[in-house]
């Protein structure tokens, strides 16, 4: 079986450290690029390490490590980063990194430590699921004001170019606050998600950091990296976490009900603007021997394509998949993601097999699903049936169909689907059809289901 | 002349001497006419004579553990018939003499050709097996060797065990081994069982039943037990019913051992649907008639609250 690789984001694993220097920010009000420009010639005559030391030096007060901690055994369970946005003592980091508060604040607690060796504990106000955010409100134990980050505008406005110098700081494995350098390279194309394209190194524990322009304006937050590639690192972009500040502003704390309220109504939001966005893009129908499937146009999908004609002298049974896959994860929980689609169709033409060999020889079964502890998961309840040839479209063939869900058990109303059709037109020739959604609502898994089945059309005509 | 013959505990005779004289004593000692090597018996146990109306009678000569009769019960003195049975310690006794009226010799059964239905068994069984070979010579690699032949050799060393044991079971018990028959039923056996396993996935196919394929074992398994108990017929009549009943008490262990091994262990493979491979038949093999998609997409809404249920039902405990 071919193994289909695709860039697979894998979110950073939590680490914790706290952080808290404060360097007087350059001009607040000085335009992003034209702070950029003027710090080059600052740099011109130092070395690139200068301007690091400058960037670390001026961020690690607003700098914090977050900690997610087992109340009852009073240590860590999860780490991550975050940095101050307000002098009122309010932070950004990923939702990922406090996740297990959000979800079970009865067994977990959240705490930063900053730089200078303070902490304290932390507040929930806002999470943003889609970019993986979280605000929170840290406790101020002098009643001073913090120190705080600004944001690029370039970056908010969606103006920074490609090439950019950046630097992303965090507490990678609890090692202590570190600056790496790297280069900005645009939004991701292949991607639903708005993400940041930053090429430099994320570790676990840096997650919720902040990535900053050299004169130390945030213009995105590291949030996961290839686990494929070197240094390919991504970023949740700036204007979705100002955008988050600005919520947070009207709500108070957030308990476990109200996140799971909040991350159901978002992800109802996300949903219909997937499915609709699905829609707009259009499909192309595309050829797999007499089959035509239907292919989303959207270029966030990634595709990939295999043939066994090359792999043996004598072949038995000619076998060309397709399989295309957006590689969206939503992180809801430990284990638990949403949002997730793959599709793939295999075509399978029996060369010497009899019918009854080539029926041995199609391999249709759901895919593996990642799971984790169950009690995340409901079972699995399944479908099979024979649909008749002709309904749904003129074209599409008999097909038998298998169709599997499970619940997430924290997250009502939110499913894992999977549908395996095989065409029923022929007895040496067939198409093996699989679509897998995560995290999807019952109603959009059924309308997707139909149009899906829909979309299986033959055509013999040609032959 | 009297005839005491010593019998097994299944009533079949294990010795037999005759007793020349008008009677005969029974016991440990050298002096009696039949000596018995039984712990449970006195030196000197038991008499047989005639009686005056010239039937035979045995008479406790005063032993500790007496004679009994076939109910059990502890005689001084029994009047014997011929088919009267009588036990003396642990040893079963039958006495009868030389008038006794046997039953007519029964009719030679009409001399039965086995070897047509063996050769008919033989052809089944391997055919039946080649044919699932068959199927599964679908891939690139297959090597003619691997998949055909080896699998006949093993067949055959696999059906030779079988059907030596059953023989020799057969000739310990009912001193005839019955090789012929027992490979008939061998053969036969593996070739339905096999078939009906076969049957059991094409119908869950056919039927699209998960039921079917979940649960099809079942079926299976007591025709596995028919076999077995056609093996047992052969050894012999007596008890049958009661062979049958262990039999089956085995298989639905058996069955309840496969279910349980069917049932996941860890919570991982709840939720990996991969769990329930399934079989493919070519598409004029099916034979539940498709649904509408109306009827169809009526099925998956009711999954819904299935798994709503599911939820509910594990919500509980989990705060517990």
């Amino acid at each position: 079986m071919p193994v289909f690789r695709a860039c697979l984001f894998s979110l950073l694993g939590c680490l914790c450290f706290t952080a808290g220097t404060v360097l007087a920010a350059d001009d607040k009000d000085r335009d992003a690029n034209a702070a950029v420009q003027a710090q080059g010639s600052e740099d011109a005559g130092r070395s690139l390490s200068a301007a690091a030391e400058r960037v670390f030096g001026e961020a690690q007060p607003r700098l914090l490590q977050i900690r997610t901690v087992l109340k009852s055994a009073q240590k860590q369970a999860s780490i991550g980063s975050g940095f101050l946005v307000s002098t009122d003592g309010r932070a950004l980091t990923n939702y990922h990194v406090l996740a297990l508060h959000a979800l079970e604040p009865t067994l977990y607690q959240i705490e930063y430590r900053a730089a200078d060796g303070s902490r304290g504990s932390l507040r929930l106000l806002a999470i943003d699921i889609d970019n993986d955010l979280a605000v929170v409100q840290l406790d101020a134990p002098s009643g001073k004001p913090f120190e705080a980050f600004d944001f690029a505008r370039a970056a908010v406005e969606g103006r920074l170019v490609k090439g950019e110098r950046l630097f992303s700081m965090g507490n990678p494995l609890d090692l202590g606050f570190t600056i790496v350098e790297g280069t900005y390279n645009g939004r991701v194309d292949k991607s639903y998600q708005a993400r940041e394209h930053f090429t430099g190194v994320l570790n676990p524990g840096m997650s919720g950091g902040p990535t900053v322009t050299g004169d130390n304006r945030v213009v995105g937050v590291n949030v996961a990296r290839s686990i494929d590639g070197d240094l390919v690192s991504f970023l949740a972009p700036a204007e979705a976490a100002v955008r988050l500040l600005e919520k947070a502003r009207s709500g108070g704390e957030m308990d476990a009900a109200a996140v799971r309220g909040e991350i159901g109504a978002q992800m109802d939001v996300w949903q219909k603007a997937f499915f609709a966005a699905l829609e707009a893009q259009g499909f192309r129908e595309t050829a797999l021997g007499p089959y035509r499937v239907a292919e989303s146009k959207a270029d966030w999908f990634n595709c990939w394509a295999h043939t066994n004609r090359d792999e043996w002298r004598k072949l038995r049974i000619l076998i060309n998949r397709s399989s295309c896959n957006t590689h969206t994860q939503l992180f809801l929980g430990n284990d638990v993601y949403a949002g997730g689609m793959e599709i793939s169709h295999a075509y399978f033409k029996s060369v010497d097999l009899d019918a009854l060999q080539f029926s041995r020889r199609l391999r249709a079964r759901h895919p593996y699903f990642p799971g984790g502890a169950s009690n995340r998961y409901t079972p699995f309840r399944c479908h099979d049936d024979f649909l008749a040839s002709g309904e749904g479209s003129p074209q599409r063939p008999a097909l038998r169909v298998s169709w599997c869900a499970r619940g997430y058990r924290d997250f009502p109303g939110l499913y894992d689907v999977s549908v395996v059709a095989v065409t029923q037109d022929h007895d040496r020739e067939a198409l093996v059809s699989n679509a897998t959604l995560t995290g999807v609502q019952f109603g959009n898994a059924l309308a997707f289901t139909r149009g899906f089945l829909a979309a299986l059309k033959v055509r013999r005509d040609l032959d | 002349m009297i005839w005491i013959e010593t019998l097994s505990r299944n009533k079949e005779v294990v010795a037999r001497v005759r007793a020349s004289g008008k009677m005969a004593t029974i016991g440990r000692a050298y002096d009696n006419d039949v000596i018995l090597d039984d712990p449970h018996v006195a030196s000197r146990h038991v008499r047989v004579r005639h009686g005056e109306d010239g039937a035979l009678i045995a008479e406790d000569l005063g032993s500790r553990n007496g004679i009994h009769d076939e109910s059990g019960k502890r005689r001084h003195a029994m009047r014997l018939t011929g088919d009267t049975l009588l036990r003396v310690g642990r040893t079963w006794l039958r006495v009868r003499d030389n008038t006794f009226r046997l039953p007519g010799e029964r009719i030679l059964p009409p001399e039965r050709r086995l070897w047509p239905w063996l050769l008919l068994a033989l052809t089944l069984a391997i055919g039946v097996r080649l044919l699932g070979q068959w199927q599964v010579d679908i891939f690139e690699h297959s090597d003619p060797v691997a998949l055909y032949v080896q699998p006949l050799l093993g067949f055959a060393l696999l059906a030779s065990a079988w059907i030596t044991f059953w023989a020799v079971l057969t000739r310990l018990l009912a001193g005839q081994a019955r090789t012929g028959l027992h490979a008939i039923i061998a053969l036969t056996g593996f070739a339905v069982v096999s078939v009906a396993g076969s049957l059991q996935t094409w119908l869950s196919f056919a039927l699209s039943s998960r039921a079917l394929a979940d649960y099809g074992f079942v079926p299976v398994w007591l025709l596995v037990a028919i076999v077995f108990c056609a093996h047992l017929r052969v050894i012999g009549a007596r008890h049958l019913l009661r062979k049958a009943v262990a039999v089956l008490m085995l298989v639905l262990c058996t069955c309840l051992g496969q279910w349980l091994e069917s049932r996941p262990f860890s919570p991982e493979e709840v939720s990996d649907p991969d769990f329930h491979p399934e079989a493919f038949y070519p598409p004029s093999w099916r034979i539940a008639p498709p649904s509408t998609e109306e009827q169809f997409f009526e099925r998956l809404r009711e999954i819904e609250p299935m798994i709503e249920k599911l939820r509910k039902d594990d919500a509980e405990p989990q705060k517990a």
